[in-house]
């Protein structure tokens, strides 16, 4: 049997675990375009605001980590063809790599910004090791920089850039940073945040041209103001890479759809992480969910189908976990509902920088934001993704009580959702 | 997997007196004694956690899980589990304190430790030749360090 | 089995060895099972003083914790300081009560059997108070005095009348912080009404009533029983004796005597001399009577009838274990519950005699005054009866003890430095300012299963003594340096630098002198008194080359003496700290705080030689600041090992 798994993050790593949880033997080939091994995409912006603990790199497993698992890698290596009649991959040499189960774990790419002057020198994407590496050569000449976005990539790498003392301003579209993930009230207190640590934060910006000659010199704007910047960094969100998929029996809908075994539509072939579509248990709606513990459990959950060991994979939801000039801030679910039936709860203590949100929907816990104190976040995001009837708990939950003592008799009423065997070890 | 071992409570034996929290803090203080560790800056921080609801105290620490969330969501690779102990563990040396784990946790036993900016739980008091503190420290002897056999043996009446 | 390491006396490990193999568990045994111990209870943080509680406060946690009603950290430790200092203060002055009530019973011929045995003391007592002597009866005068010293309990104005022993700087002093005792009762209610849920939490406002009511004890309580005990009993004169468990005699009907107060011991030596008494052990196939004592009963009938020692508080089971106390007796304090499951392994028949402190399951004895002699007879009647159920095959006296001269008093010693016919503190105070000296340091105090039984004590002396410092002890800390060896005068040539030895020699005192018991550390207070008034070395207590020491602390009442200590101006070395550590402001308070208003403070350090160290740069320190003459020998290295 030949897995072969193009892709070389969270996802692939998942299943490449799962696989060799089982199967030690069989052949496994991992693809990726990128040159370095199994490295932490999520972790450039923690490096390059000098976050790393000292000696740490960006590596997600050891440098043995392929040599342990038995995996052959394929790296530098870009996957460009798909022929699903004869079951091999076709990479950008030419070479044909057949599979026997085959996992695309593709990932996405920044999406454009469709600003004219994107293509000017200076003008990064943040995703990738190697748009890290450039901006580590571009800080050290810069003396000004944009970063167009005010979501958590963009807000850290601000950071990251004033880390290395550019003078660095966020321009955000909508009217506060965080708006996909939170309230005004809570972007507000970051932007305010920011402001008081020295990086400008504007807002309600469109962006209109980058300036410039070969170089990026400067960001133009709709309201006719100007920026100077030497770095422009975008964060606009990620588009799957779904090209491969384009010509087979593969559905696609914006990402790769899969079932709840993560299998495509075409047989032996599975889809997880970033590029694949699925079933949102929180929001009950298809979705890309680009999250990092979904990437990894969707791998998972495929590797293990991938050597037919039968597992279902019970859903996404959103996470969002990270921290700014020492104030963590985690947003799980559905933060700001849109239509009727839901219920939410919030407080702000700006003193003290502590905000929380939780969001209900009848008797479910269905969103919750959390800054300042973030101890137990994951208490309320298994309550979500379980759907568990928390109509006994929701005064202690509202009141920002939740230890988990507090879940454990919803443990013993309702043992279907909670049927891991740890869940069964704490009652008697 | 049967025979890993971790640190298993009997609701109904703890008094709630929080000894194993305190005893778990000075185990993982820079000197291991009380009264030093009183005096260290930052404070040592304890992973287990003694709750009470209803009456009911419950001390919770990380669960050692089979599949574990927090291993999952770690996108620094800290986090490992070793198939052959069952032990997860958290690699200090690479954790960022990204929160991830704390955010999947679901018991709430992983804690962001803001001091040291990394995440926080028990680590079965690995080194230490007497096994688990919040065992040795409980007067009740309301916790046991064992494998799951073990563990439904005691708590039979 | 190995050997036990928990004492450094070679008679406790053997006598303790002898009992782990009888399978009879003692206190260390007991303290096992008691580990870890609750650090929320050993860092003061538990409070338990109300009934929305009991609440505790986490010390590792950075947050603003409170109980339930507000307090904090600092006022639940000195909270709980407050009323550890006041239950001490209390023991002691409830022993002292019960030597008023006896000394008034035998004015009115209701204590036969008692008598005022030092009326010279009496009558200067009485000049002292105010009291007239001229034209009264020495039986009047006892009255008297029985009454003033009695009324200091509870008298509802003015203040306590031994205050006036002490230098007017340190009047004033006391004064000037508000800490001059009142009456005794009512500074030891006014710290249980303080420390009542909802009343004082200001933590210095706590432990400065917390002083106060210290200062009573020490020249309140403590003082009175000193003082009367020499009347009714006789001032202690030098006298030789034995420590150790070897007193005991295989072939003797041995009686134990322990607890605190004289009041029965007396008697019992009294009785044990008796010739129909010895007869009748006799004719149960006994030898003799042996009439030993334990802890601070045992300092007492050492130093007025020279009756040996048989141990010290954590010896008391172990009196037990040898299987060769046919009787031990016990009243008040340090009496350990314990010893009525260990009794239960052995013949040995346990005796309760004080209506304060019974034990379930243990025959109780009543003593009154007014039949003391013949209830005294009794029991040693019922102990020679019961050395007939001695079980030979159980008994194993370790062989170890030691000779000793105790009886050492503030009016007596210096008599001594000064020769019989010019008694004085003159040569003490020249000894210092010379240089001969280094310093005086009170060394007392009780044993402690948390600390190796004895080693403190004899560590802290010797270092103390090799730097040429006069040791002056009490309780069981005496104990353990007569077990040692080192309170004979020959002692001075092995432990003594060549300054202090200069001085042993000269007077024949031993390098460390027993001053008594517990209640004596009042003896400790006056000769302070008398060096400042001597002159030369300070105008009150605070600036005198001296300090305290208790390395192994067990009791509410170590408590109390370490904070009079401190209040009269006495630096204080105490081991293991008493519970306040979970509060650094508390902890700052009582280790530099107090300072301010007394000169002195608490020293808190678990390592015996820091303590030494910590002393005698303390005694430096104090001598520089005094300008007085440079120490005249160096330290002999030699000593060192």
């Amino acid at each position: 049997m030949n897995y072969v798994i193009i892709g070389n993050s969270a996802a692939a790593v998942g299943a490449i675990e799962a696989i060799r949880e089982v199967d030690t033997e069989s052949s496994l080939i991992v693809i990726s375009a990128e040159p370095e091994s199994a490295y932490s995409r999520a972790l450039i912006s923690y490096e390059l605001a000098g976050w790393l603990p000292q000696g740490a790199n960006l590596e997600l497993r050891s440098s043995s980590f392929y040599k342990e698992k038995n995996v052959q890698p394929m790296l530098g290596r870009r996957a460009i063809g798909l022929d699903t009649t004869t079951k091999v991959v076709v990479l950008d040499d030419g070479e044909a790599v057949p599979y026997d189960r085959l996992l695309l774990a593709t990932g996405g790419s920044p999406q454009k910004t469709g600003v004219p002057g994107e293509e000017k020198l200076g003008v990064f994407g943040f995703r990738t090791y190697g748009d890290l590496i450039a901006i580590h050569q571009a800080v050290k000449n810069a003396r000004q920089a944009v970063v167009l976005g005010g979501g958590c990539i963009g807000l850290q790498a601000a950071s990251g850039l004033h880390h290395h003392k550019v003078e660095t301003t966020i321009a955000i579209a909508s009217d506060h940073p965080l708006s996909q993930i939170a309230d005004a009230e809570c972007g507000d207190f970051f932007q305010a945040l920011f402001e008081k640590n020295g990086i400008a934060v504007k807002t309600g910006l469109q962006p209109v041209e980058f300036t410039g000659a070969d170089s990026v010199e400067g960001v133009r704007f709709y309201d006719g103001t100007s920026v100077p910047a030497q770095i422009v960094i975008t964060g606009k969100g990620v588009a799957p890479n779904v090209e491969l998929a384009q010509g087979t029996l593969i559905r696609v809908d914006r990402g790769i759809l899969v079932n709840d075994h993560m299998a495509t539509d075409e047989a032996g072939i599975y889809a997880a992480g970033d590029v694949a579509v699925t079933w949102d248990r929180v929001a009950c709606q298809s979705t890309i969910n680009a999250v990092w513990p979904g990437a990894y459990q969707q791998g998972r959950v495929a590797g293990f189908n991938m050597i037919g060991v039968q597992r279902r994979y019970d859903g996404s939801m959103r996470l969002n976990a990270a921290e700014f000039f020492g104030v963590p801030f985690i947003s799980m679910g559905i933060v700001k509902p849109k239509g009727e039936g839901y219920e939410t709860h919030s407080r702000m203590l700006k003193e003290k920088g502590l905000y929380w949100k939780l969001v209900f929907q009848g008797n479910l816990l269905v969103g919750a934001v959390l800054m300042g104190k973030v101890e137990g976040a994951g208490v309320l995001s298994n309550l979500m993704r379980k759907r568990v009837d928390v109509s006994t708990i929701k005064d202690d939950l509202i009141a920002g009580r939740s230890d988990f003592a507090r879940v454990l008799p919803l443990v013993k009423v309702q043992s279907e959702a909670f049927g891991e065997t740890e869940y069964r070890e704490l009652i008697q | 997997m049967r025979n890993s071992r971790k640190v298993y409570a009997r609701p109904d034996l703890c008094t709630g007196c929080r000894s194993c929290e305190i005893a778990c803090a000075v185990e993982h203080s820079a000197s291991k004694e009380l009264l030093s560790a009183l005096f260290e800056s930052p404070p040592p921080r304890y992973r287990m956690d003694v709750q009470a609801v209803n009456g009911v105290k419950l001390p919770v620490n990380c669960r050692h899980c089979t599949e574990p969330d927090c291993l999952f969501a770690c996108k620094s690779g800290a986090i490992s589990k070793d198939l052959k102990t069952g032990e997860v563990q958290i690699n200090l040396a690479k954790c960022v304190g990204c929160w991830m784990c704390v955010m999947v946790c679901p018991f709430g036993a992983v804690s962001p430790d803001m001091d040291r900016a990394k995440a926080t739980k028990c680590d079965l008091c690995t080194g230490s030749a007497s096994g688990p503190a919040c065992v040795q420290s409980c007067p009740t002897k309301a916790l046991i360090y064992g494998n799951a056999d073990e563990f439904n043996a005691w708590r039979q009446p | 089995m190995t050997k036990t390491n928990k004492s450094a006396d070679p008679a406790t490990i053997s006598a303790h060895d002898h009992a782990r193999q009888l399978d009879v568990a003692t206190a260390w045994e007991r303290h096992e099972t008691m580990l870890p111990l609750c650090a929320f209870g050993d860092l003061g943080l538990c409070c338990t003083i109300c009934y929305m509680g009991p609440c505790r406060i986490d010390p590792f946690s950075k947050e603003d914790l409170r109980g339930a009603c507000g307090a904090d950290r600092n006022t639940i430790s000195a909270r709980n300081f407050t009323r550890a200092v006041s239950a001490g203060t209390a023991a002691h002055s409830d022993h002292a009560r019960g030597v008023c009530h006896t000394l008034l019973d035998t004015a009115k011929g209701k204590a036969p059997g008692y008598q005022v045995s030092d009326p010279v003391k009496l009558g200067k007592l009485a000049t002292e108070l105010g009291i007239k002597t001229e034209n009264l009866s020495q039986v009047d005068l006892a009255a008297k005095v029985g009454h003033f010293l009695t009324d200091e309990f509870g008298k509802q104005d003015g203040t306590l009348a031994f205050l006036k022993r002490a230098p007017k700087v340190q009047q004033e002093r006391w004064e000037r912080a508000g800490v001059t005792p009142r009456a005794i009762d009512r500074e030891v209610v006014e710290c249980l009404h303080r420390t009542h849920e909802g009343v004082d939490s200001d933590y210095r406002s706590l432990i400065l009533s917390a002083a106060r009511c210290a200062l009573a004890d020490g020249w309140g309580g403590s003082m009175i029983a000193t003082e009367l005990q020499d009347v009714l009993f006789g001032s202690p004169r030098p006298v030789r004796s034995k420590v150790n468990l070897g007193v005991l005699k295989a072939d003797c009907v041995n009686v134990v005597v322990h607890g605190h107060e004289p009041v029965l011991s007396e008697m019992l030596a009294r009785a044990a001399r008796e010739v129909e008494i010895l007869d009748y052990a006799k004719s149960k196939g006994a030898a003799g009577i042996i009439l030993a004592g334990i802890c601070c009963t045992a300092n007492e009938i050492l130093m007025r009838q020279g009756m040996p020692v048989a141990g010290n508080f954590l010896q008391q089971e172990l009196a037990v274990t040898t299987g060769a106390v046919d009787s031990m007796v016990v009243d008040v304090q340090c009496v350990m519950p314990g010893l009525a499951g260990v009794a239960k392994h052995f013949h040995t028949k346990l005796i309760t005699t004080s209506n304060k402190a019974r034990i379930a399951g243990v025959d109780h004895v009543p003593f009154e005054e007014r039949h003391a002699l013949e209830t005294a007879r009794r029991i040693l009647r019922s102990a020679a009866d019961n050395f007939c159920r001695r079980d030979p095959a159980r008994v194993d006296i370790p062989p170890q003890s030691m000779d000793l001269v105790a009886g050492f008093t503030a009016e007596n010693t210096f008599h001594h430095l000064g020769g019989t016919y010019r008694g004085s503190y003159r040569p003490l105070n020249d000894g210092i300012m010379a240089g001969r000296l280094r310093g005086v340091v009170g060394v007392v105090g009780c044993n402690t299963v948390r600390v190796q039984h004895d080693y403190n004590h004899l560590a802290i002396v010797k270092e103390l003594l090799k730097h040429d410092v006069l040791v002056v002890e009490t309780g069981c800390a005496a104990i353990a340096c007569a077990k040692a060896g080192m309170l004979t005068p020959e002692a001075a040539l092995e432990f003594a630098g060549k300054g202090l030895q200069e001085i042993c020699a000269a007077v024949g005192i031993p390098p460390v002198l027993h001053m008594g018991s517990c209640v004596d550390n009042s003896r400790i207070l006056i000769a302070c008194c008398e060096m400042v008034r001597e002159g030369g070395i300070g105008d009150d207590l605070s600036q005198l080359p001296v300090a305290a020491v208790a390395a192994e602390a067990m009791s509410e009442k170590a408590v109390a003496i370490g904070l009079y200590a401190v209040a009269s101006g006495i630096t204080t070395f105490f081991n293991p700290a008493p519970r306040v550590l979970g509060s650094p402001e508390v902890f700052n308070y009582l280790t530099a705080g107090l300072e301010k208003d007394f000169g002195a403070h608490w020293v808190f350090d678990s390592d015996p030689h820091k303590i030494a160290q910590g002393v005698i740069e303390h005694l430096d320190a104090k001598r520089a600041a005094l300008k007085l003459h440079p120490m005249l020998y160096p330290v002999e290295m030699s000593r060192t090992a």
